[in-house]
């Protein structure tokens, strides 16, 4: 399986590209940790009972096992990259317009989306 | 500890604010709570599923006639030859085997609330704590003269799927080319709202290539329909010529059916129809009816909350029998219902904790090879009603690139819901 980090830090490299072309003078790092510090915070309010129950509703497309056909799976992915990844889909970036992804990301709260991230991430895939 | 405890005891869990604090193992260890099932479709496998992964301290049966489930769902996709029956077809083998759920092949035929018992046409009462209710659909033949569960081997509806989705099949398998296949969608509210218009599109995939001179007409009970924009789309774009579309307010919609001679009777004029699929209007399972669970209009209310119905604090209604308002009729609601159930149901029975009601739905449509679009929602449990958090569609004059990952992340969903209903 392909390192889900390196897609964490190829997509923050767009997000910054594509958000941050007036901040050219601040220091890419300290940008990053500041992304990393938004993640934690967001994870730190994880429910993981809550977590179970919400997810759930997402279950109902994202198989723990099988071919995922057209579907990816979830289970077992990095907490933050989980983050970061609804949190794209929240504020709209290129490559993450699914209607169906978008319209679920701007209904969850930060304590939703730390409690789902940290759920899947506990997760075992079966595939 | 007596039946008469127990039950004190399960309506002091449902009333009682403090439910989430009692310590209910404890007390649960003399004998286990009894959930059962009627219906083995997506509301009630995912229901009973839930909780019998959420405590082993709830003995959970489902009862279901069939041995074998095949989905309404992707059943257009049968009758397109896009899927064989086999594999819309689950068995419920790893209900049973893995999460011990207990398999009552037998029909429910009647409810004692007060017993809180149900009466099986074969076997003995079953007795339970809490009842799920889950029956999916009855048809109402009557509502078209000269329809009836007889004529519908004849004329199928294909509205519930297995031995009804085969005899369409076949029908449309034997037909010469050249022929009129009537294709007559039901009055709302009903089972799947986007599915009449791509049953159309699927066999209007299979006469293109197979009897390319035959025509299919829509004698509509409605005058709208679900992702018509869309439909409409894509009947232009692949089937350009091959479908009629007639609306109810200018047909009449469709009065009565002679299926000895395959004629389908508007108001004006009758239409004499090489294989003719007549879904009628429906109501909730007739085992909601005798239940005393439904409505005037043959429906059940229910706790936008919790599903519970309103008329009985002990049993749950979910699925295509429940009035859940927005949320249209899909086994994706059923299945999406069925959790938030299932959380009540534990909180109810373990004193587990209750989570606020959030429902999910999607339709996905296929309307031609790598062509699919979809419609669907997030909602909430409200004050009266579930409501609508949010929701979007596909769009007309989408990207063939894009339709294909739609028609493929179908595909996708059809694994993930199965995989949830049946582990």
């Amino acid at each position: 399986m392909k390192s889900p980090f390196a897609s964490v830090w190829r997509s923050t490299a767009r997000v910054m590209a594509l958000a941050l072309p007036t901040l050219a003078g601040a220091s890419s790092l300290s940008w990053a940790e500041t992304q990393e510090d938004k993640f934690k915070k967001i994870l730190a309010q994880a429910d993981s009972a809550y977590g179970e129950y919400l997810a759930g509703q997402c279950v109902t497309c994202h198989a723990p096992s099988g071919a995922a056909q057209g579907i990816p799976h979830i289970h077992g992915l990095p907490d933050v990259y989980l983050v970061q990844t609804m949190l794209e889909y929240k504020t709209g970036i290129e490559g993450r317009t699914n209607p169906a992804m978008v319209n679920i990301a701007k209904n969850l709260s930060d304590e939703e989306l730390g409690s789902l991230a940290k759920y899947f991430s506990e997760q075992k895939s079966t595939q | 500890m007596t039946k008469m405890t127990r039950r004190k005891f399960g309506a002091l869990l449902a009333t009682s604010a403090a439910a989430s604090t009692l310590a209910a193992p404890a007390v649960l260890s003399a004998a286990k709570m009894r959930l059962v099932v009627i219906g083995g479709g997506p509301g009630g496998t995912t229901a009973a599923r839930y909780v019998a992964k959420g405590s082993k301290d709830v003995s959970v049966t489902i009862i279901e006639p069939k041995q074998n489930f095949t989905t309404c769902f992707y059943s257009n996709l049968y009758l397109g030859g896009f899927r064989t029956l086999a594999s819309i077809t689950h068995s419920y083998g790893t209900l049973a085997g893995q999460y011990g759920v207990n398999m009552v092949h037998d029909v429910a035929v009647d409810v004692d609330r007060a017993a809180k018992t149900v009466k099986l046409a074969r076997g003995a009462d079953l007795g339970y704590d809490r009842l799920v209710v889950s029956p999916g659909i009855e048809m109402l033949y009557d509502t078209i003269e000269g329809y009836s569960r007889e004529a519908s081997t004849m004329m199928p509806h294909a509205w519930q799927a297995g031995t009804q989705s085969a005899a369409l099949k076949t029908q449309l398998e034997a037909m010469e080319d050249g022929g009129v296949v009537v294709v007559a969608p039901p009055p709302n509210p009903f089972r799947c709202p986007p599915g009449p218009y791509e049953r159309i599109c699927m066999i209007a995939h299979y006469l293109k290539a197979n009897k390319p001179k035959s025509k299919i007409m829509v004698l509509d009970a409605k005058n709208k329909f679900s992702k018509q924009a869309l439909f409409q789309e894509a009947w232009t774009n692949h089937y350009d010529g091959m479908i009629e579309w007639v609306p109810e307010e200018v047909s009449g919609g469709v009065k009565a059916v002679k299926a000895d001679s395959m004629e389908v009777v508007m108001e004006d004029e009758t239409v004499k129809a090489a294989v003719a699929n007549i879904i009628p209007a429906q109501a909730a399972g007739i085992i909601a009816k005798r239940a005393g669970l439904t409505n005037d209009g043959g429906w059940c209310a229910i706790d936008p909350n919790s599903m519970r119905s309103k008329v009985d604090e002990n049993v749950f209604v979910i699925g295509d029998a429940s009035v859940a308002s927005a949320m249209p009729k899909s086994g994706f609601s059923a299945n999406s219902q069925a959790k938030v159930a299932a959380n009540a149901l534990l909180a109810d029975l373990t004193g587990s904790k209750k989570f606020p009601a959030k429902f999910r739905n999607t339709c996905w449509s296929l309307v031609a090879t790598n062509d699919g679009v979809k419609v669907g929602a997030d909602y909430k449990g409200g004050d009266a009603k579930i409501e609508v958090t949010s929701k979007f569609i596909s769009k007309t004059g989408e990207a063939a690139d894009l339709r294909a990952q739609t028609a493929e992340e179908a595909n996708g969903w059809y694994d993930g819901i199965t995989k949830d209903m049946f582990g």
